[in-house]
């Protein structure tokens, strides 16, 4: 599994792709950071994460969508699925490696609260639960663009696909307030990914939205798996 | 020991592989022939665990590839047709990444890189980006790749497929020196390749299995006789004379050939019987001039496009 991880962390950081998700998301994090932060002279840091999870919707497909589709675009997904590493390992290994960067990006952030720290009154417990809020939102989210990109063979399509998906989901917390069936709201509650998000960077802390995601990436990396098991029927 | 047994592979109303039974016994070189589009690397990445099969079992050393798929793997170095690889890593990093996915022992990685390197005749390329090298090359990291695992059963699908001669005779040449103490199944559609490098064929044709076994059966399966033609400057008196001297010739044919005086034979005879030695003392005795002497034997090439022919004709 960590030849796996190695490989396709190196991958990350040889295409553009991953720089252009590092490079767009502090761009828009330091953006909302002096727009709402720096320049009405507040210390509600957490507005930064409220921002920029809107703009995840576009950034995340670049991160997840060769992480799959490329092994079957080349061919190298006969290396792996004929080598002895089972499944849900290989799974978990690109699953990580996408975090990882994801992750880094989220380290590099940590400037805008230390610099608020610096030089105002910032509650750390806040910031800390935004911050684990947003790595659990980004953890589901990958493990989304994973399982997309093990549908195809192209890349682009997979983003493309994963775009859509997340504007979907992002659309459904916009319109669960005004969705008056009951049985329909909480149909839709189940999808609330950006909801739960909402609560993290409110500050709440609750087991129930941290299972949520945890929940929500484990059923995406089964999926995953059984995406592979099932191709594996359509293999030439 | 490789054993599949009624297989079976469709893709829709399409069937890929009908109904393909055979055993390849420890240390046996097998070469799967067959035209392209027959079903050989369907049933190669079935072998190798890539495909599921429709239908029918595969074992690996006695572990069924679907039931314990870990065990069936590590048993097997694996050669994709097309030679899919990391064309963006160095050499040493692609072996480096395959001793990992196999999980060699850290302490055992540089010397297995460094072993398969020396074998595969890729020592120099280690530092060298893949992207960068030719293609002959590249088919060679190919093979390390398959063999990083030192595997007992080795899989290459279209080993040489696409290079140029020099390519492939060298690679031959490195395939001959690997045959010892392993399995090894060629797929190719190059008779001359199985010819020089395995021991025991599987025709395939249309994704059925038409003949499975060593090279010298398969060329008595298809009726195979030493066909002699000569050209003699002699009379048909003088031939009468001349064969019947020569017990070992089954039956003749003559005919006026297009030199004033010369008379076209042919003569056929058993596979184990060279006429040419009795041919040439006949004439000599005769004192027959011989303006050309030469088998006409039907080659495996023919044997494959006559087992293939008759087939798609049943059909």
């Amino acid at each position: 599994m960590r030849a796996v991880y190695r490989k396709d962390l190196r991958s990350h950081f040889a295409s553009a792709s991953s720089y252009m998700f590092l490079a767009v998301f502090l761009f828009f994090g330091g953006s909302y950071f002096t727009r709402f932060v720096l320049a009405q002279n507040t210390s509600e840091v957490t507005e930064i994460f409220a921002n920029t999870s809107v703009l995840m919707v576009l950034l995340f497909p670049f991160l997840t969508m060769r992480s799959m589709a490329r092994e079957q675009q080349i061919g190298t997904d006969k290396l792996l699925l004929t080598g002895p590493l089972p499944i849900v390992s290989l799974v978990t290994a690109k699953l990580l490696a996408c975090y990882t960067v994801f992750l880094l990006s989220l380290a590099l952030t940590a400037i805008f609260p230390l610099l608020v720290f610096a030089g105002g009154n910032v509650s750390a417990g806040e910031v800390l639960v935004s911050y684990l809020g947003f790595a659990l939102f980004g953890l589901a989210v990958i493990s989304l663009g994973v399982f997309i990109s093990s549908l195809s063979a192209h890349p682009l399509r997979a983003g493309l696909v994963t775009a859509i998906c997340l504007i979907i989901l992002w659309m459904t917390d916009s319109i669960l307030p005004n969705v008056a069936n009951p049985a329909l709201h909480s149909l839709l509650s189940v999808f609330s990914l950006f909801g739960r998000l909402e609560e993290f960077q409110y500050g709440f802390l609750r087991l129930s939205s941290i299972l949520y995601m945890l929940s929500f990436a484990a059923v995406f990396v089964l999926f995953t798996c059984k995406s592979i098991s099932l191709h594996r029927e359509n293999k030439v | 020991m490789i054993e599949a047994k009624m297989l079976y592979k469709n893709f829709g109303a399409s069937v890929a592989v009908n109904d393909v039974s055979f055993t390849i016994p420890d240390g046996q070189i097998t070469g799967v022939l067959g035209r392209p589009g027959c079903g050989k690397s369907t049933i190669a990445n079935i072998l190798a665990g890539y495909t599921a099969s429709s239908g029918g079992s595969v074992s690996i050393n006695g572990y069924d590839i679907e039931r314990h798929p870990r065990r069936a793997k590590a048993a097997i170095g694996y050669l994709p047709a097309n030679n899919p690889i990391y064309y963006d890593m160095t050499v040493r990093e692609y072996l480096d990444f395959l001793s990992r996915l196999h999980r060699l022992p850290r302490r055992q990685v540089p010397g297995r890189i460094a072993w398969v390197s020396d074998i595969m005749g890729i020592s120099e390329y280690l530092p060298h980006l893949i992207l960068n090298l030719d293609r002959g090359v590249i088919r060679r990291i190919g093979i390390a790749g398959a063999l990083i695992n030192d595997p007992p059963i080795l899989l290459l699908d279209q080993p040489t497929a696409g290079l140029s001669p020099a390519d492939t005779r060298e690679i031959r040449e490195i395939l001959k020196s690997l045959r010892q103490d392993r399995t090894m199944v060629i797929f190719s559609s190059y008779l001359a390749e199985v010819l020089e490098l395995c021991q025991h064929v599987l025709v395939l044709n249309g994704g059925k299995l038409i003949a499975n076994d060593s090279i010298a059966n398969l060329r008595a399966l298809a009726g195979d006789k030493n066909r002699l033609k000569l050209s003699l400057h002699a009379t048909l008196d003088q031939l009468r004379r001349i064969l019947s001297s020569m017990e070992s010739v089954e039956d003749v044919s003559a005919q006026p050939g297009l030199e004033e005086g010369a008379l076209d034979v042919i003569l056929e005879s058993g596979v184990d019987t060279d006429l040419r030695p009795q041919v040439w003392a006949a004439c000599a005795r005769e004192n027959i001039p011989i303006l050309e002497m030469k088998y006409l034997n039907v080659s495996l090439e023919e044997i494959f496009l006559q087992l293939t022919g008759k087939i798609q004709g049943g059909d």
